[in-house]
């Protein structure tokens, strides 16, 4: 429900450009012709309205068009005057005398004619491409379901930037999933001997994909916000103390998602929220164990930045595993 | 269901792909448009907004200082202020008068289609034409409105655009002036989708015409309400060519709005990182303002 209201909300803000466009298009098609619906359109009464009501309502419609007509009548009066009639005391509504040759003079002072043509080259174009892309595209969104439209319909109104690490730390929402089912693994393997490794990577990643990937999330909105602080209070004073705070803090997310993790494996009947607070409690409760932790992830991702192919398949599943015990101790007590 | 997918796979995989085919090639004339005056800009904007770039050096990657600078810009914070006091005269005066002008024209009377029309008539001229004219009605010596004032007795009536103060009241009279048409013909819409029925059961049952349209009308004409008012909100804090031609952001800077000091930033100084800065931060307060009356809509219905 949020997410469409969201969405529905950023296609309402569209750039400068779109409106005048859509301006243009408004005024050539409004919802309901107003000249023409007069007649056309159903019209509401309470009964017949009384004779003096009807006099009434001629009279304030009388005065409200001739209010909103002041401008423009104001607009061709000035148009047919000197230039010094224009600004006079008392207003002059009507010119003492009609200066038609107003009228000559735009054709010949300025290039009235290209103006036109310039103006009348815009609109149209405009109006044809609009109707016609647009047409066009309404009918493949609302009457195609094709693979990919809602990707495409949310770019068309969420319009998100793309930056490169940003991107990474997309790419790596996956990672959480494969972590928690890791956990679940060496949990299983530990209580049960009889249990096939493998096999229990699947159930785990069935089991817990969710809960995981939104730990993992948390963790990379956590880690993009971060570094966006950092790269911003870079080279001012407050540096030196922000700067390890925020890598602190995000330390400890990243170990309260590993907690997370492991207590997901150990306990899944639990709540999210409980499993979410639970892990941080941990981390936070039992600083050693967070620090061992912490240190051993450290050293992995050490290892894997100089030798990535010995990181990822010799190392991973120790690492994890050491970092996995060392949660499921915390969980223990 | 599932026994019998499996023959049926590979005729329904490529009526996916052929269908997703047409329904890209569809999409894809109005995409280009999109992606190359409205998608990319908006994506460039928010990383140009990190940037400091000017047209003396290359862009470079500065973070949140752009947003530091507006923090500390007097500018941006009178702009600020300003479309803050455009909006909350524009939207509750447009949305009256136009709801007040739908309820005049919605019965059985002659000539109707004239004066529908005449209401009309402001929003399809030319902005800026409107703005013109608008600012000579206004002349604080020799302009028809203060000459009227002067008639029916107020011996020293306001300066309007040449005043600080009434700058921005002249500018909302004129944009209400323009738009009320407008609105004025989506409240009609609503007004004529209302089942005659209830009217008539009201009235059965004795509701005056006050009670009526209290218990009928307003409440019926939420949905239209929801809408105008979300389209009047969006207007009022993108509004900038009525300003620009009207008053140039003055006297002084009593009139400069959001999308004004946008661009003068980015356009007149060349100043870009900080002109996307700010527009990203107009982007929000729009959003923030939209997703709020789509919630406070949602709970209503609820």
């Amino acid at each position: 429900m949020s997410t469409s209201a969201t969405t529905r909300a950023s296609s309402t803000v569209p750039s400068s450009a779109e409106v005048a466009i859509a301006e243009v298009t408004d005024a050539i098609t409004p919802p309901v012709l107003p000249g023409a619906g007069g007649k056309r359109t159903r019209v509401r009464r309470h009964g017949p309205i009384s004779p003096l009501g009807r006099v009434l309502i001629y009279v304030m419609l009388t005065v409200l068009t001739a209010i909103i007509f002041v401008p423009f009548f104001w607009m061709v009066s000035s148009s047919l005057k000197q230039n010094n009639e224009v600004f006079s005391i008392p207003v002059q509504w009507i010119p003492t005398e009609f200066v038609w040759q107003n009228y000559v003079d735009i054709w010949t002072r300025i290039p009235m004619l290209t103006y036109l043509k310039n103006s009348l080259f815009l609109s149209v174009t405009i109006t044809i491409l609009q109707v016609l892309t647009g047409s066009f595209a309404a009918y493949g969104f609302s009457k195609m379901h094709f693979k990919g439209r809602d990707v495409l319909f949310v770019a068309y109104i969420a319009t998100i930037a793309v930056a490169s690490w940003p991107f990474l730390l997309l790419c790596s929402l996956p990672l959480g999933p494969a972590f928690a089912a890791g956990c679940w693994s060496f949990q299983r393997s530990r209580d049960a001997a009889d249990a096939g490794p493998l096999r229990e990577v699947g159930i785990g990643l069935l089991r817990t994909w969710r809960a995981a990937l939104a730990v993992w999330s948390l963790v990379c909105a956590l880690t993009f916000v971060v570094v966006i602080d950092i790269v911003a209070v870079w080279g001012t004073p407050f540096a030196m103390l922000l700067g390890p705070l925020l890598v602190v803090v995000l330390l400890l997310a990243v170990v309260a998602a590993f907690g997370v993790f492991a207590g997901l494996a150990a306990a899944p009947g639990l709540r999210f929220r409980a499993q979410l607070l639970g892990g941080l409690v941990r981390t936070v409760r039992r600083p050693g164990t967070s620090l061992l932790s912490l240190v051993l992830l450290a050293a992995w991702a050490l290892i894997v930045l100089a030798q990535p192919v010995l990181g990822l398949l010799a190392l991973g599943g120790f690492v994890l595993y050491a970092v996995w015990s060392n949660a499921a101790a915390a969980l223990a007590d | 269901m599932a026994i019998a997918a499996p023959p049926q796979r590979t005729r329904s995989s490529s009526r996916v792909r052929r269908n997703a085919l047409v329904g890209w090639s569809f999409i894809l004339p109005n995409f280009i448009g999109f992606a190359l005056l409205t998608l990319i800009p908006m994506c460039a904007a928010f990383v140009i907004a990190f940037m400091k770039w000017d047209s003396y050096s290359p862009p470079e990657w500065v973070g949140f200082a752009n947003f530091a600078r507006m923090m500390r810009d007097e500018s941006f914070w009178i702009a600020l202020g300003n479309t803050a006091y455009y909006a909350a005269g524009h939207i509750p005066l447009t949305i009256l008068a136009s709801l007040g002008l739908a309820l005049l024209l919605n019965r059985k009377l002659r000539g109707l289609g004239f004066f529908r029309t005449a209401m009309f008539f402001p929003y399809i001229t030319s902005l800026v034409a409107v703005a013109v004219v608008w600012n000579m009605l206004f002349n604080p010596t020799a302009g028809p409105i203060n000459q009227f004032l002067e008639l029916i007795g107020v011996a020293d009536p306001p300066g309007w655009t040449t005043s600080s103060a009434w700058a921005m009241p002249a500018v909302i009279i004129t944009s209400v002036w323009r738009d009320m048409g407008y609105y004025m013909v989506l409240y009609l819409a609503g007004l004529q989708s209302i089942p005659q029925e209830y009217y008539e059961a009201a009235e059965v049952d004795g509701a005056n015409a006050w009670q009526r349209f209290w218990n009928i009308t307003i409440p019926s004409l939420r949905p239209t309400t929801f809408f105008v008012l979300i389209m009047v909100t969006i207007a009022s804090f993108k509004v900038f060519d009525l300003i620009v031609v009207m008053t140039g952001g003055g006297p002084g800077r009593s009139t400069l709005v959001l999308s004004q000091l946008i661009y003068r930033e980015g356009i007149t100084e060349n100043r870009f990182g900080y002109s996307s800065a700010i527009s990203l931060v107009l982007f929000v307060i729009v959003l923030v303002f939209t997703v709020v009356q789509f919630k406070l809509q949602q709970r209503k219905e609820r």
